[in-house]
């Protein structure tokens, strides 16, 4: 029904209806929009729609497990996402250096601040398929110069140090990548569990061959073992009785090893010991005594030497001119000698004997019989 | 003055004149020429342990010898005598000779021919050669065969006939050595000629004993006994108890192998042991030991 057909109370009335439901739907709407705006933005951040994000890339040996939307790690959170893996082109410096992949990715605000120079990027497992992903660990900021200064607000520019010329400061937008040369790759957890398999498939013949040799030594030493305790029955039954008689009866042991007569002479022998003995001992004590009575004499002796000594010390002491003039007399008695040299009367009789010059001695050689 | 002397002689008894003749003899005598300045202590030293060493020598007292040789030697290195450090090294070199040190003996000559040869002292350089030439005829037969080779061209210049008959003597040896019987008996003859040129007995005897060992080598027993006899008559003239011990091994070894009875063999033979062992002659003992171990073993009982 038009509304222009409807009475003027009622045309009042609807119109208040109508801007009510009109609030209504606005309402519901603002509250729609903003129901899809929110996660949206939330993906967003999260996917890193929003935010400044700087671009890196990585060489790896192989691209197993990566690809395109996998997260990028930091510390243990999605801080950036890979964005193209490709396979390297055969280029000699790539293949010597084994690497075959390149791994673009991105690295979100404020993320990169800890990526620098001297950052690792770890390729690691993350389950048991296949799957691997990037592990950045963070650089030493003493060392690692890759770096955003937050660039003038108004402009709305944001500034980041560039690669490899780290003095330079370059616009975010500007910059291809730079370059994390340090990759640490570890195979996928497959390929590892894969070659533990094959291996434990390689050594396991050997393995249980030798444990069936073993395991027949075992069973042969086990039934040489059975056969030796049979062979023992017979000694041990010996050997409790040997015991039994050991405990009830005194000086077993002797009548065993020992026959009647033994016994008998083994009995007079250390009886007439002990008469040994005491003789021995009676010896003893009187080559100590002999032995103290020869010291006595000795010192007797030295007592006797010392006395001499000490009384012809005492005498030279006395005399302690004799050496003088003993030196003197040999001293004059030289100068005698000298002085009758030089005397013009008796200097032919003191004149030397000239010898023949010695020579280097050579004498003929003496021969014996041949052999 | 004439009377003056006309009458003491006329006046005096003839003992007295003698007496007093004599006196002035004396007097002039004792006039003649100034004393020797004693030579500096030093130099004395030196001297003293020269004459101490010569005379351990002569008694052949080896040990003794050498010790004090060394020590002259050490000395007259202090003084820069280098002439009488190289006399000092070869005695010392003959001394450590007879003691059985032969290596330390070589090293001792070539040190001393090495001086002599610096200072162009050529007889003492040739002594030296001598010693080494007999140390290797009795421990290294082809450095004295190259030895002899060398020194040979070089015989003319040799002024002493006393190193030329020791060296025909060597030479002698070496080619007995050698196996070249006929040259080292012509050398021998030559070297007998020269000793007995010069007088010396003790070469002489000592070139017997080399021609002896020459026959005995060729198989000649006949020559070799009567050569070895005459050795021992030689040295038993010269009272050398070891050329005699020597000659009486030789002239046992040849009676024994053929050229005379086994009994007196024996007892050469016996009597050659006990002297050299007085004499601690080891070597020559052990031939002689092994010669009579063969007289007294029965032909047959060879032990297998």
């Amino acid at each position: 029904m038009a509304l222009q057909d409807l009475t003027p109370q009622l045309r009042t009335r609807m119109s208040r209806v109508e801007r009510l439901v009109g609030l209504f739907v606005a309402m519901a709407a603002l509250l729609m929009v903003v129901g899809f705006a929110y996660p949206v933005i939330h993906a967003g951040k999260k996917r890193g729609w929003f935010v400044h994000k700087v671009p890196y890339f990585c060489f790896t040996r192989d691209a197993t497990g990566l690809k395109r939307g996998d997260p990028v790690y930091i510390l243990g959170r999605v801080v950036g996402r890979i964005m193209e893996v490709e396979t390297n082109p055969l280029d000699p410096w790539a293949v010597d250096n084994n690497w075959n992949v390149t791994v673009r990715f991105e690295v979100w605000e404020p993320h990169f601040g800890y990526v620098l120079t001297d950052s690792t990027v770890h390729v690691v497992s993350a389950d048991f398929f296949g799957a691997r992903y990037l592990d950045i660990t963070p650089g030493n900021p003493d060392a690692g110069l890759v770096t955003v200064i937050p660039g003038n607000k108004v402009w709305g520019e944001t500034l980041i140090r560039s690669h490899p010329n780290t003095n330079d400061m370059v616009r975010l937008g500007k910059v291809d990548g730079v370059w994390l040369q340090r990759v640490q790759e570890a195979p996928a957890l497959a390929v590892r569990v894969e070659s533990i398999v094959r291996n434990l498939a390689e050594s396991l013949p050997q393995l249980t061959a030798q444990v069936s040799q073993v395991l027949a030594r075992a069973s042969d030493a086990t039934s040489n073992a059975n056969l030796s305790i049979v062979q023992l029955q017979p000694v041990l039954t010996n050997l409790e009785g040997m015991t039994a008689r050991l405990r009830s009866e005194e000086g077993v042991i002797g009548r065993m090893l020992l026959t009647s007569n033994l016994q008998g002479q083994v009995e007079m022998d250390l009886a007439s010991m002990g008469a040994t003995l005491t003789n021995t001992t009676a010896l003893i004590r009187t080559s100590e005594a002999q032995l103290q009575d020869l010291t006595r004499r000795i010192a007797m002796t030295l007592d006797s030497v010392s006395l001499v000594t000490s009384n012809l010390s005492v005498q030279v002491n006395a005399n302690g001119l004799f050496l003088g003039e003993v030196s003197s007399l040999v001293v004059g008695a030289d100068s005698m000698v000298q002085g009758l040299k030089s005397h013009w009367l008796l200097r032919s009789a003191f004149q030397g004997q000239t010898n023949a010059p010695l020579q280097s001695v050579v004498q003929p050689s003496l021969d014996g019989p041949s052999r | 003055m004439i009377s003056f002397t006309r009458l003491v002689v006329d006046r005096l008894p003839l003992w007295a004149t003698l007496c007093g003749l004599a006196f002035l003899a004396v007097a002039g005598a004792g006039c003649a020429g100034r004393p020797v300045p004693a030579p500096p202590r030093a130099v004395a030293e030196a001297e003293r342990l020269v004459a101490q060493a010569s005379k351990l020598q002569a008694e052949e007292n080896w040990p003794g010898a050498a010790d004090w040789w060394r020590r002259a030697g050490q000395q007259y290195q202090l003084l820069n005598r280098r002439g009488d450090v190289a006399l000092a090294r070869h005695n010392e070199g003959i001394c450590r000779r007879a003691m059985g040190q032969l290596g330390v003996s070589h090293a001792l000559l070539e040190e001393a021919s090495a001086a002599n040869r610096d200072l162009g002292r050529t007889n003492a350089w040739w002594r030296n050669q001598i010693a080494l030439l007999q140390l290797e005829n009795e421990s290294d037969l082809g450095r004295a065969s190259a030895r002899l080779e060398s020194l040979e061209p070089r015989l003319a210049g040799i002024a002493e006939p006393s190193l030329v008959a020791l060296l025909r003597h060597e030479e002698a040896r070496t080619r007995a050595g050698q196996g070249r019987l006929p040259e080292a008996l012509s050398a021998s003859a030559r070297a007998a000629a020269a000793f007995q040129a010069l007088g010396e007995a003790g070469g002489s005897a000592a070139v017997l004993l080399t021609r002896a060992r020459i026959f005995q080598m060729r198989g000649d027993s006949v020559e070799a006994v009567a050569a070895w006899r005459e050795a021992l008559a030689a040295f038993e003239r010269m009272g050398h108890p070891r050329g005699v011990a020597m000659s009486l091994s030789g002239l046992g070894v040849s009676l024994a192998r053929g050229g005379g009875t086994r009994e007196e063999a024996e007892s050469i033979l016996r009597r050659a042991l006990e002297n050299l062992a007085a004499l601690k002659m080891e070597a020559e003992s052990r031939v002689v030991q092994d010669e009579l171990g063969k007289l007294q073993t029965p032909p047959g009982n060879a032990v297998r």
